[in-house]
């Protein structure tokens, strides 16, 4: 039986921009099915459209059905008991400030009596395993355990279809990982409909059945995950977000049942060939050094007389021209070195040496925290040559929007482009793939090499090995408030076992010189 | 301790009423002594030692200043210029400083005991949105003043050096935020049933007994002050200490009402170190 359908259905948003044009398809219960595209093709508008009372306003035409009623004639306590949604960012979706209490919100909501909330509260807890920060507040949990609330609290509501759009773009790897674990356990061990849009596919492909690629609107593939390889053409933008192993399937012109994991990737003939076919060379050793734009020399630092150091006897050197990329897992001081690099932190002990008159730009986690103005234009116009920056960063089009109507990957261009007007010496990112789509992080590494290009220091903290590992000169791994390894990427991803890229998991004792599929490869 | 912070919405809060009520009606420097010293003891008890060295500082600073005001009062103790001190001016001061700091004191320990979570419990009862308000701005608010420092330090960081600019920017990004909540709010069913209120305590057998207990001594203690005990006067002689019926029954009501609490921890202490001893031998 289907749970979604929509025959012919288009929808244009108010001010005229056609979001979805005549798409049809047909959701059967219990299926796991993942929406992609590249940011404004439509995804988020065609999730909100099936739930009742988040539908945007404007223009519809065609049909969408929920079990059979018109969706807009579900009524809004049906709509909230049985359509889950989890939204994009783990922090202002949370309503309340204690754990308990946001995991009974919506029961309460639905006016469920004290003892029925009790019983679910306490199952939702333990399924989701939240048992020990249940008293919390929910500001001291992690992103990562803020989304697993968030769809905790959809989920006690016992709902037979899961909307979730993008919730693990602002999350890490790790957490990422286990939310779609959560997620697909609802969907094996429940039945529940889970219908996901997310940029992140390596993993979630491969628990998929059924995969919708959406672009402009319209739904340009809609098959089985397998198939994708048949459905997609080899070059289209859309096949850099996919797992490595269907590219590079993709790569050697494949037209069957495509590879979707790791491993099945590392067993399938012609994967093998493809991936033993490339070749790549990597410069070895470390790279010359140019001039220390700042030094920063054994720091310690800790926030409080009663907490851990974060950092700890670390040492780093910023030089000009190169990209210096630092990994490391949550929690392990990325974000804290980078802001004893721009100054924002005094260290304990150790020193923090900035070459004389140097101009330091620091792009933080949320791009949003540098702007002011109320348009793009407004935030770059103060500046000589900003028409050509606007141009550069693709933006001229975007001048007269607000910058927090942008996408992620907007702001983080427009974030650029105002710390770029100020020919900044050394450039600090903190994890700027955050929220961006893999278009857009395909871009951003080709703006990073030409901003050191044209003589500035990049540093940048980040969780994406992909990221690094094609546009950084050195790679450090920061562990435990300490950099354990340092080298240029090709050393470094081949050298690490777990912490590495997907396409060198691929490769490894197949093709030892593969670490990433875009550059070298 | 745990017990303590456990305990009953209900319970606690009659319990404050009454013990903070009388503290501040009453000048018997005999309930106020038993006040104070209940106070200090449940400070001492949940750690906060250093706090209780403020409270003798308090009385003594209060006794000390009030004759300077005050010059009522018979027993006049030595002129000042040519003005009187007296004594029971002093007495006055130091009992008006014994009040302040039980006060203060209990104040404390409802900070600690009564938590964020009880005072939702009674808003909810009594108008579930009102629950659901305070809930929401205990984290809004510690959320918007994180925010605009992270905001006031990244722009600082870009050179943007204008705390009004990070302000304002912070009220509009939140504004933002308070935008997708509003939408998790509606998806999660906000509005379209009569709400309920979910509260983690429950009024159960042990809990009654508890309440019981609490109405039981605050009634007598307010009952012996109502029928004239307690009455306490000053000027312009001090009256000495009642001995009438009422005035007992209120000394020794009150007097168990402020150790209560002292009581729960203690015991549960005990029996929290006999587990402990029992531990160490199983493991000879």
């Amino acid at each position: 039986m289907s749970i979604v359908s929509a025959k012919e259905l288009s929808f244009s948003y108010p001010d005229g921009r056609k979001a979805l044009d005549k798409i049809s398809f047909d959701i059967p219960e219990g299926s796991f099915v993942t929406v992609c595209g590249v940011s404004g093709c439509g995804k988020s508008t065609l999730l909100r459209l099936m739930k009742q009372g988040l539908a945007p306003h404007g223009k519809i035409s065609g049909v969408l059905q929920y079990c059979g009623t018109d969706s807009s004639l579900v009524p809004l306590e049906d709509a909230a008991r049985d359509i889950g949604f989890v939204m994009q960012d783990p922090e202002s979706q949370i309503v309340t400030d204690k754990v308990w209490h946001e995991l009974a919100f919506s029961l309460e909501s639905v006016g469920l009596p004290s003892d029925e909330i009790r019983r679910r509260v306490g199952e939702m807890a333990s399924y989701f395993g939240l048992e020990n920060v249940f008293e919390r507040d929910v500001a001291s949990l992690s992103g990562g355990q803020k989304q697993l609330l968030n769809l905790a609290s959809a989920a006690a509501l016992h709902p037979k279809l899961l909307l979730l759009d993008e919730p693990t773009s602002q999350l890490d790897p790790i957490a990422a990982n286990s939310f779609i674990d959560a997620v697909s356990r609802l969907n094996r061990d429940f039945g529940v409909t889970i219908i996901i849009a997310e940029h992140r596919l390596e993993e979630l492909l491969y628990i998929s059945d059924r995969v919708m690629v959406m672009e402009h609107g319209r739904i340009i593939a809609d098959c089985s995950p397998r198939e994708i390889c048949t459905k997609l053409p080899k070059d289209h933008e859309m096949m850099s977000a996919m797992p490595v192993s269907v590219r590079v399937y993709s790569m050697g012109g494949g037209n069957g049942n495509c590879p979707l994991s790791v491993r099945e990737g590392r067993t399938d003939e012609l994967c093998r060939r493809v991936v033993e076919g490339m070749k790549a060379d990597h410069p070895l050793g470390l790279p010359e050094t140019s001039e220390v734009l700042i030094s920063a020399h054994r720091l310690w630092v800790s926030y409080g007389r009663n907490t851990p150091d974060v950092l700890k006897d670390t040492s780093l050197e910023v030089m000009r021209g190169r990209i210096y990329a630092v990994l490391g897992g949550n929690g392990s001081g990325k974000t804290t070195l980078l802001k004893c690099l721009a100054g924002m932190i005094k260290p304990l002990s150790g020193s923090v040496k900035q070459k004389k008159n140097i101009v330091c730009a620091y792009l933080p986690q949320n791009p949003c925290e540098i702007f002011t103005e109320d348009t793009v234009k407004e935030e770059l116009f103060r500046f000589s040559g900003w028409e050509d920056m606007a141009e550069r960063f693709a933006l001229t089009g975007l001048l007269d929007s607000h910058p927090y109507d942008l996408s992620g990957g907007e702001r983080q261009r427009l974030a650029l482009a105002k710390l770029l007007l100020k020919n900044p010496d050394v450039l600090l990112l903190d994890e700027p793939t955050k929220g961006i789509d893999a278009c857009a992080k395909t871009k951003l590494g080709g703006y990073l090499k030409s901003i050191a290009d044209s003589g500035a220091a990049v540093v940048l903290v980040t969780h994406d090995t992909e990221l690094a590992a094609g546009c950084a000169d050195i790679c450090g791994l920061l562990f435990n408030g300490e950099i354990v390894s340092e080298g240029r990427p090709y050393g470094f991803f081949s050298e690490n076992y777990f912490y590495t890229t997907p396409a060198r998991r691929l490769a490894k004792g197949i093709n030892d010189n593969i670490i990433t599929l875009d550059i070298g490869g | 301790m745990r017990s303590l912070e456990r305990a009953h919405p209900l319970c606690c809060f009659v319990y404050l009423a009454a013990v903070l009520g009388i503290t501040i009606f009453t000048r018997d420097p005999i309930a106020l002594a038993e006040s104070a010293v209940g106070a200090a003891l449940l400070l001492i008890l949940s750690g906060n030692i250093r706090i209780v060295i403020w409270l003798p500082v308090v009385t003594v600073v209060s006794a000390v200043t009030n004759p300077v005001f005050v010059h009522r009062g018979d027993t006049v103790l030595f002129f000042a210029g040519d003005l009187p001190v007296t004594a029971e001016a002093v007495l006055y001061g130091a009992v008006f400083g014994l009040m302040i700091s039980a006060a203060a004191g209990w104040s404390i320990n409802a900070v600690k005991y009564i938590t964020t979570d009880k005072y939702i419990w009674l808003f909810g009862r009594m108008l579930p949105v009102s629950g659901l308000v305070l809930s929401c701005g205990l984290r809004l608010v510690p959320l918007f003043i994180r925010r605009t420092r992270d905001f006031s330090a990244s722009q600082g960081a870009v050179g943007i050096r204008d705390t009004l600019k990070a302000f304002s920017a912070s009220v509009g990004y939140s504004a933002e935020e308070a935008m997708t909540s509003a939408d998790s709010m509606r998806a999660r069913g906000y509005g379209t049933a009569r709400r309920t209120s979910y509260s983690l305590y429950r009024l159960g057998g042990r809990e009654t007994v508890q309440l019981l207990a609490v109405v039981l001594v605050s009634v007598s203690a307010v009952s012996a002050m109502i029928c004239g005990g307690g009455a306490f006067e000053f000027y312009p002689a001090v009256s000495g200490v009642g001995l009438s019926a009422a005035d007992m029954l209120l000394y020794i009501a009150f007097g168990i009402m402020c150790v209560m609490p002292s009581c729960v921890i203690l015991h549960e202490n005990i029996k929290r170190s006999r587990i402990g001893c029992y531990d160490q031998g199983a493991l000879k």
